[in-house]
Order: structure tokens, then C-alpha cells, then sequence
């Protein structure tokens, strides 16, 4: 007992001091309080069957998912991907033992955002599969969906104008990094598909705050730039031409091998 | 000139029919070339050569195994089946007679005219020995019977058998007295010293009277009416004619028009016949047991039991059990308890468990591990059959606990079977969740163990355990992890797992592996498991979708999935259109089905191929267009979102065309002549590489083993016992898909 009530004076503290914003402090608490946590019995992987289990489980909860908007205000990815994996036990194996988290769509749509932001398609397709269809309507999640709906079609633009239509500005750090992805993404784009582009509208597709950037940012990628506007190369012919009468032989060579087996 | 080349078989391209020679004069005819399986659990021996009755004869050559010669002035002649047929009714063997006979010889069993004799003397008249037994005692004319003189000469003094005893005949007396000595033998109540025997009666429709007679009362019973007519023995694939099974019944025909098939079904189910093939499923199992061999336990057995499943009944299976397992055997009154509590939901029939038989309990002491699971199984798979789930619960998990208690190699095929029956049934009661990680006790244990049966299969379940609530991140993790055996032991297996691992690829986005593993799983499952390929299908159809591919018309209407996959046959027309606005009206319509079959999420997804399919088009039809045309085309919002999208599709490569942002234009490049590139070489190249591929394998997959030399074409019997097999698979997946 004396440990749950020792927890729960941490966790207020924690609180706290997330709210003002001091940083080092939570840190510090949230070290300790995760010891705290290790004593409790009631918690996965144990999962005892004490008389306070449901109090434990739900302060393990809190806890994490203090843990996780701290290490989203700190910028730190690695720090979130852990927190978010302890938490996410909570959120699948003892779900019928809790009441459901009103944080709970808000963070898992944070996780999306960043395994998006990451570029990992493929998990972020195996965390989606895990969500209730109720899950998927609500703000945070369905936010996160549509985002990577348009960039898989293309439509970059809707991404960057989702940008002030935040769920929560706790997704603003991961939105602004999507950004920079995005504005790659463009440019890459831009290089096929455009023979020559002016500047101003560079700066209006990829969003630049002003002419210099557009044109910074050209520089920065080697782009010919001239009389105000980009002339892009194009494709090189591709070079695999080259090795195309190697391949020829090559392939001749594996038939003659094999058909001297068949024979 | 003809019929001799035909009949040393040559001259047919070593086709596997046999040759017989029909001998009037003795009513048989002799086999000269001898092919195929079936004609060694046929016919009798005498002097070296094999003979065979009328029936046995046409039975042959209806199935096309058997040409029948006779000889006549001119020759040699090949008789028509017609004439083959007809020879049934101048022999005096009546068609209910051959009806009954051929639908024996149908259902596998060894079948042979009363008494059963494999081996003559060559002194012996095989005449006198059948005395016409197969005559139809009357439903035959009177002057046709006189037409065969000589056989009519023999039948008309009539002899009891009985007092045609010879050594073959005393043979046979001391199987029945061994037979009583097991303790699996059928007992109907009446009769305990014989085998039970059946009577087809006339006058009340269908009515199986089991006699009430002295021991060896051959000579009252067969001055009546009735006689025994033939003899019964259970399907054996390595019959010996010098060592034949005990016989499992006489078959009595009485007077009367001949049955049908389901007159005949439903004697036979009255009369034993479950309870006869379960008792040769039991000595299959002993004897595999004893040569431990773990192929037949987990093949033919299975197989075996499959066949008889849809005839048990409540009642010939306590009558089973309570014959295999011991009295006072805690498993015992469970399984009863069960069975008795199904029976009566039913309200089959009103009457009550038959009375115990006190032999039973004879054989408590060498109980085989093996059996007493096998009880279990059929009974779960009978509870699981009548839907009973809950009942099948308790029984499949003290079955499984009780599995825990052996280690034995002989036992991996039957457990790996509960194993399924305890998933499937936990799947139905929904508490599929809770057994997780007593599945993976299991799997660890049989890893250890080198059970390979139960490896596959646990792994199986796991898997679909995971998939079951979209877990697809734990099943991977596990799949990639845990063992396989390198060569599958079974088929079924192998396609579930490729179909699982199919699944979780496609939601990892990895689509041209995905493709590959649910083709692979939808060429390898048998036709018959419909319910298992329009899964597989149906995924597949999605991920060719994504691939960028089309799938065939024909993939759609097949037989069987036409039904089931027209709102993915929707779907498919939509994407190939480019039809956005049309794409939508179907995933909306059937988001229902989408979201049964876990697709929902692979469905969203396509959205962006109609998209990239409607530009190719546009792309292919104009050689310059304005945005906002595109836009308006393809039903997108604004001419800002189509700019970014058709740039994105053109660095994909979907679409070969440049954009000019001033004009908002989008121009086509000339489509270059594709016999220019590259292109035809590439095809050209996947394809051969296909072929020497499938080569190799073939060859690879080529093994010689010593019994490959005796093993010819396939025989009808082998046929037969795929066509089961096949059955049995499809049986399987429907109980997992149908769910």
C-alpha cells in the first residue's frame, strides 16, 4: 500500500511539473517513478491478482502515458518509442480490466504519426490493423490515416495544408518533421515531372516562407537555376543500357547450362 | 490374332485392364494377366491360378479393369459388357444380388461369396464349395436357373454348408472364435456367439432383423428362405489371400425386389457397419502401432475415420468406447456423459444406451495410449459435428491434458489432430485468447519432442491465433522465429501456412511475396475445400490489385467462388476502370463484407491504383490535357491535389507525360515502341527462367524408394482413396472457414 500511495504522490508531482514545463525535473521524477513501478505486483508481466490491481494498473497507465508526452515535449524518439511500447500492454492485454483511456486514441495516433514520420510503412499497416473501427473515427487516429492516404496518392499539398489543423498540438513536433519529408518527397517529384518550374511557384508547392528559401533549397538539391526559374535535367537515359549485352550473355550462358542438364 | 496380343496386354500400351477367360463349364472365370490392385482381394486360388465368380467378373469390368474373353470355334472373342452382363442372369445371380455385392465392393470393403475361401485345393469343386449361394432364391425364374444345367444339377440338391467342410472353412471357423475374443467385436445383444447378420425383409419396409440362433446354426438357417449370401471383410490395402482379416458380417438376402442405395445405407448403418469400420480403423491403429509406423496413423487412419464420420451416431460411439477403453477409466464416464447428453438433445431415438457388456472390460490392461486418444478424437469431432461446442470443450481439454501424460512418436499424428479440434473448438466458444499461450507450451514441447506433425500444426493454430485478432505483428515475430521442418508432412498444413503467411505479408505491404505465398497456397489446396480457396481468393485478388495487376475474369468464376467473391469481382472492375466515383459506391456498399474478411484496411489502400489506372488512361488517350480536366475526370477535388499527384505518379513511373505548371497543362511523351527496349527480352528471360525452374524442382522432388518398382499406374482403388483423402481436406478447411 505504502508503495501505490508513494507512486501516486510522484505521479501528481510529475504531473505537475509537466504542465509548468520543467523538463529536467519530470525527467527526474519519472526515473524514479518507474522503479516505483517495478514494485508493484499487479503489473504485466506479473499481473497478480491483488486486492489493488485495478489501482496499480491504472497508475502503471497514467504513469506511461505521462511518460509518453514527456519524451514527445523532449523531442526524443527513442525515448517515445520505448514508453509507447510499455504502454501499449495496457492497451491490448489488460484492457478488460481497466476503463478505457481518455488519452488512449490521442497517443496511439501520435505512435502513427511517428512510425509515418519514420517511414515505417509497414508497422504503421500492423498497428492500423489492431484498431476497432470505433477507434478509427476518432480525431486522432483517423487524422493520422488520412495523412498517409495522401501521401501514398500523391497529394502532398493536403498534407501541408493539414499542418494548422492539429488534433492536438502535441503532434506538432512530428507534423513539422513530416514536413521536411514531404518537401523532399516534392522535390523529388518535381524533378520528373517538370521540365522548368519558376521559383515563386517552387516556393508555393513546397510551402516556403519566402523566395530565398525556394531558392536556398534549390541550391542545396544542385538545381540549375535561371532567370528566375529552375531548369531541371531530367532523367538521365538510363545507364542500364550499358549492361544490357552482358546480361544477354549472361542469361544465354544459364539456358545453355541448364538445357546441357536437361539433355 | 488380335485378342492375343491383347490379351498379354501389349498391344494396349501396357494400360492396366486384366484378362479373364470365361469358362462355361465351370461357371468361373480365370484371370490370364492379372493387373492392378483390386484383383488381389478378389477371386479365389486354386492350382496357381486365379479364378473369379460371375459377379466379381462383371463388377471388373463395369469399373473397366477387366476384359472378359471366351473361348468359341472361331477363337478367341472379347465378350461386349452386355453379354458380360448378361452371363450374371444365365448363372443364376440375380441383379439384387450383384446390387448388393457391388455396393460393398464400392464402400472398400473385401467382399466374397458365404463361405469366404481364398485358397482351393486342386481337388476341390468350387461348385459344390458355393453351391449358388448367390442365387436369388426365387426372385430368378425357375427355367432359367435350369438353363445352366450343370450348376443347376449341384443347386438342386442342397447341401448345408456346413457340411462342406474343408480345411479353408475350418480356417475361417477359428477366426470367428478369435474374432469373439476382441474386445472391439460389434455386439448387438441378441447374438453373442455370431457375427451379426442382416436380413433385407420385404414385407416390412427395410427392417434389419438380427437373428436370434444357436451357435453354427448354419443348416436351420438356410432351409428357409434365407441364406447366407456373402461374406464381409474390412478395407485392407495389403489383404493376403493366405492371411485374410477376420470377417466382419454375413450378408442374408431375402426375397424381394432389389434395395436402393439408401435402403442400403441405412441397413448398414443399423446393422454394424460403423461400428465394423471403426473396429478395422481400431486394428489399423494396433498394427501401425506395433510397426510404429507414424504415416499410416497420421494418414490412412485419419483418412479412414473421415469416411465413417457422417454415419456415427451417439450410440455406436458409446458403444465404441465403452469396447475400447477400460470400465473403471476416469476418461470413460466423460466421454459417456457426453455422448448420452448429445443423444438426448437430438431426440434421436427414444431408447436407452444399450446394455454394458460385461466382456468389455477384458482388455483394461494393455490400453494403447494411442487408442484412447483416438476415442477422444472421434468423439470431439462427432460433439463438434452436432455443434455442440461446449461439450466439445471439456472433452478436448481433458483430451489434451491427458495427451500431456505420453511421449510417443506413434502418437504425433492423432494429436496434432486434437491440437486442431482444441483451436476450432475454442474458436466457436470465443475463448480463442485464452489458450494462446498453452498453444505455445504445446509448440515448444513438441519442437523439443521433434514432433513434426505437431509442430506444423500448433504452428498453424498460433498463427491463426494471432491473425484471429489482427495481432499480424506477434505472428510474424513468432513465424519468423520458430522452427519448421524442413519438408512438410502434410499438404493441408502447408497451405494454411502459406495462406497465414500470405496475410501477414500483404499488411506488411510486402505484395509480390504475398503473392507468391497465396498462389502457391491456392494451387496446392485440393478443389474440393471450396470454402479455404475463395479465402485464399480473395486475398489474392486484392493483392494482385495492389500489384498493379489485373486478375483473369476467370479467377472470379470459378465454381464455387463466384458467389462469394462478387463484391471483390466489383472491386477488381472498378480499379481496372479507374472509376474512382464507381470504387467508392462498392466499398461502401460492402464494407460489411470487407470488414468479415479483414480487407477493410487492404480495400482503402487501393484507392490510390484507381487513381494511378484512371491517368494511364488518360495519359494513353490524350497527348496533352489540362489539369483541371484530369481533376474533373477523376473525380478529384482540386486542380492543386491532381498536380501533385499526377507529379507523384510520373516519378513512380505509372505514367510517362511531363507538366507544365505555367499552363497547367499535362503532356504526354510519345509511347516508345516497346520492341525498342529492353522489355520483350525481360519477359522473354521470366518466362524461360520459369520453366527451367519448374524443371528443377520437378526433378528435385523425384524420389525413387524401393516400392516405387511395384507401385504401376494409379489402380481405382488408389483413386478412390484420393478422392477420400481429398474429401477429408476439404472437410477440414470448411470446418475452419466456415466459421
Amino acid at each position: 500500500m505504502a508503495v501505490l500511495n508513494d507512486t501516486t504522490k510522484l505521479l501528481d508531482q510529475l504531473k505537475g511539473a509537466v504542465s509548468k514545463n520543467d523538463l529536467s525535473t519530470a525527467t527526474r521524477i519519472l526515473s524514479a517513478l518507474k522503479l516505483k513501478l517495478t514494485e508493484l505486483p499487479a503489473l504485466p508481466p506479473l499481473l497478480q491478482k491483488t486486492p489493488t490491481a485495478q489501482k496499480e494498473l491504472l497508475l502503471a497507465r497514467d504513469v506511461l502515458e505521462q511518460a509518453v508526452s514527456l519524451s514527445v515535449k523532449l523531442q526524443d524518439e527513442a525515448a517515445f518509442e520505448r514508453n509507447y511500447l510499455q504502454l501499449k500492454t495496457y492497451y491490448t492485454d489488460t484492457r478488460a480490466l481497466l476503463p478505457i483511456s481518455q488519452q488512449e486514441n490521442l497517443i496511439v495516433g501520435l505512435d502513427l504519426l511517428r512510425l509515418l514520420v519514420q517511414n515505417r510503412i509497414a508497422e504503421f499497416h500492423t498497428e492500423l490493423e489492431l484498431l476497432s473501427p470505433q477507434a478509427l473515427q476518432s480525431p486522432g487516429i483517423s487524422h493520422v490515416v488520412q495523412l498517409e492516404q495522401w501521401l501514398m496518392e500523391g497529394a502532398y499539398n493536403k498534407v501541408l495544408d493539414a499542418r494548422p489543423k492539429l488534433p492536438d498540438p502535441a503532434y506538432g513536433y512530428f507534423m513539422e518533421k513530416l514536413l521536411s519529408t514531404v518537401r523532399d518527397e516534392i522535390a523529388d517529384c518535381s524533378e520528373r515531372a517538370y521540365k522548368t518550374l519558376s521559383i515563386s511557384n517552387a516556393k508555393k508547392l513546397m510551402l516556403f516562407g519566402s523566395d530565398q528559401e525556394a531558392a536556398a533549397y534549390a541550391a542545396q538539391r544542385n538545381w540549375d537555376v535561371r532567370d528566375g526559374a529552375i531548369h531541371f535535367q531530367g532523367a538521365e537515359e538510363n545507364p542500364i543500357n550499358n549492361h544490357q549485352p552482358v546480361e544477354l550473355i549472361d542469361n544465354a550462358l544459364t539456358y545453355a547450362r541448364e538445357i546441357e542438364r536437361i539433355v | 490374332m488380335e485378342i492375343e496380343t491383347a490379351v498379354t496386354g501389349e498391344g494396349l500400351g501396357g494400360s492396366p485392364i486384366s484378362f479373364a477367360l470365361w469358362q462355361p463349364e465351370r461357371a468361373l472365370a480365370q484371370v490370364l494377366s492379372q493387373r492392378g490392385k483390386l484383383l488381389m482381394r478378389m477371386g479365389f486360388m486354386q492350382g496357381g491360378k486365379l479364378y473369379l465368380h460371375i459377379e466379381e467378373a462383371v463388377y471388373l469390368k463395369l469399373q473397366n479393369l477387366l476384359d472378359l474373353v471366351i473361348d468359341t470355334k472361331k477363337g478367341r472373342e472379347q465378350l461386349s459388357v452386355e453379354s458380360t452382363v448378361n452371363l450374371l442372369v444365365s448363372n443364376g445371380v440375380g441383379k439384387d444380388f450383384y446390387a448388393v455385392y457391388a455396393h460393398l465392393m464400392d464402400a472398400s470393403l473385401i467382399v466374397r461369396r458365404h463361405p469366404a475361401q481364398w485358397l482351393l485345393l486342386p481337388e476341390e469343386d468350387a461348385n459344390c464349395i458355393w453351391l449358388m449361394t448367390g442365387t436369388p432364391h426365387g426372385a430368378q425364374p425357375e427355367s432359367m436357373m435350369v438353363e445352366g444345367s450343370s450348376i443347376s444339377k449341384v443347386s438342386s440338391k442342397v447341401l448345408p454348408p456346413v457340411s462342406c467342410t474343408s480345411e479353408g472353412r475350418k480356417k475361417n471357423m477359428k477366426h470367428v472364435s478369435e474374432l469373439k475374443q476382441r474386445s472391439w467385436w460389434p455386439r448387438p445383444v441378441e447374438c453373442q456367439a455370431e457375427p451379426p447378420r442382416c436380413q433385407v425383409d420385404k414385407s416390412s419396409p427395410f427392417t434389419l432383423t438380427p437373428f436370434a440362433c444357436a451357435p453354427c446354426d448354419y443348416a436351420g438357417l438356410e432351409d428357409a428362405t434365407l441364406r447366407l449370401a456373402l461374406d464381409v471383410f474390412p478395407p485392407n490395402s495389403k489383404f493376403s489371400r493366405k492371411r485374410p482379416d477376420p470377417l466382419i458380417y454375413h450378408v442374408c438376402i431375402s426375397q424381394g425386389r432389389p434395395q436402393g442405395r439408401e435402403v442400403m445405407s441405412a441397413i448398414e448403418a443399423s446393422v454394424g457397419q460403423v461400428s465394423a469400420q471403426l473396429a478395422a480403423n481400431v486394428s489399423l491403429l494396433e498394427s501401425a502401432v506395433r510397426s510404429k509406423e507414424t504415416r499410416v496413423l497420421a494418414g490412412r487412419l485419419l483418412r479412414q475415420t473421415t469416411a465413417v464420420r457422417k454415419n456415427l451416431s451417439a450410440e455406436n460411439l458409446s458403444d465404441f468406447v465403452k469396447s475400447v477403453l477400460p470400465r473403471g477409466y476416469p476418461g470413460t464416464s466423460l466421454l459417456l456423459e457426453h455422448l448420452k447428453m448429445a443423444s438426448s438433445s437430438m431426440e434421436t431415438d427414444g431408447t436407452d444406451a444399450p446394455a454394458e457388456s460385461p466382456a468389455a472390460s477384458s482388455s483394461a490392461v494393455g490400453l494403447l495410449p494411442e487408442l484412447e486418444i483416438y476415442a477422444y478424437l472421434l468423439v470431439v469431432s462427432f460433439l463438434v459435428d452436432k455443434k455442440l461446442y461446449p461439450e466439445a470443450r471439456e472433452v478436448v481439454t481433458a483430451g489434451v491434458k491427458r495427451l500431456a501424460d505420453f511421449n510417443r512418436r506413434t502418437l504425433d499424428g492423432l494429436a496434432a489432430r486434437l491440437y486442431f479440434y482444441y483451436s476450432l473448438v475454442h474458436e466457436h466458444t470465443g475463448t480463442l485468447a485464452d489458450i494462446r499461450s498453452h498453444l505455445l507450451a504445446l509448440h515448444r514441447t513438441a519442437v523439443l519432442r521433434h514432433d513434426e506433425y505437431g509442430q506444423e500444426t500448433l504452428l498453424n493454430l498460433l498463427l491463426r491465433n494471432y491473425l484471429h485478432f489482427n495481432l499480424y505483428d506477434q505472428a510474424e515475430k513468432l513465424r519468423s522465429k520458430a522452427q519448421r521442418p524442413e519438408v512438410s508432412r502434410s499438404t493441408q498444413q502447408l497451405c494454411r501456412y502459406l495462406y497465414y503467411l500470405g496475410r501477414i505479408r500483404a499488411i506488411q505491404l510486402e505484395y509480390t511475396e504475398a503473392k507468391d505465398c497465396l498462389q502457391q497456397a491456392a494451387r496446392k489446396a485440393p478443389s474440393s475445400a471450396v470454402g479455404f480457396r475463395v479465402a485464399v481468393n480473395k486475398w489474392l485478388s486484392l493483392v494482385r490489385l495492389l500489384l498493379g495487376e489485373v486478375p483473369e475474369h476467370s479467377e472470379f468464376t470459378a465454381a464455387g467462388l463466384a458467389k462469394p467473391l462478387a463484391p471483390y469481382f466489383s472491386i477488381a472492375q472498378a480499379v481496372r476502370a479507374g472509376d474512382l466515383a464507381a470504387f467508392r459506391q462498392v466499398a461502401d456498399a460492402n464494407v460489411k463484407v470487407f470488414a468479415m474478411d479483414k480487407t477493410q484496411n487492404l480495400i482503402v489502400r487501393l484507392q490510390y491504383n484507381v487513381i494511378r489506372a484512371g491517368l494511364r488512361r488518360i495519359n494513353l488517350a490524350y497527348s496533352r490535357i489540362s489539369l483541371k480536366d484530369v481533376a474533373s475526370r477523376l473525380g478529384l477535388a482540386s486542380v492543386e491535389d491532381t498536380e501533385c499527384i499526377v507529379a507523384k505518379a510520373i516519378r513512380d513511373g505509372g505514367v510517362d507525360a511531363v507538366l507544365d505548371h505555367a499552363n497547367g497543362w499535362m503532356l504526354s511523351k510519345d509511347v516508345a515502341d516497346i520492341y525498342s527496349t529492353a522489355e520483350p527480352a525481360a519477359a522473354f528471360h521470366a518466362r524461360v527462367a520459369f520453366c527451367l525452374d519448374i524443371h528443377n524442382e520437378a526433378v528435385r522432388a523425384m524420389r525413387f524408394d524401393a516400392a516405387a518398382n511395384s507401385k504401376k499406374l494409379e489402380t481405382a482403388e488408389s483413386a478412390r482413396e484420393r478422392v477420400i483423402a481429398e474429401e477429408e481436406l476439404a472437410k477440414a478447411y470448411e470446418e475452419e472457414e466456415g466459421i
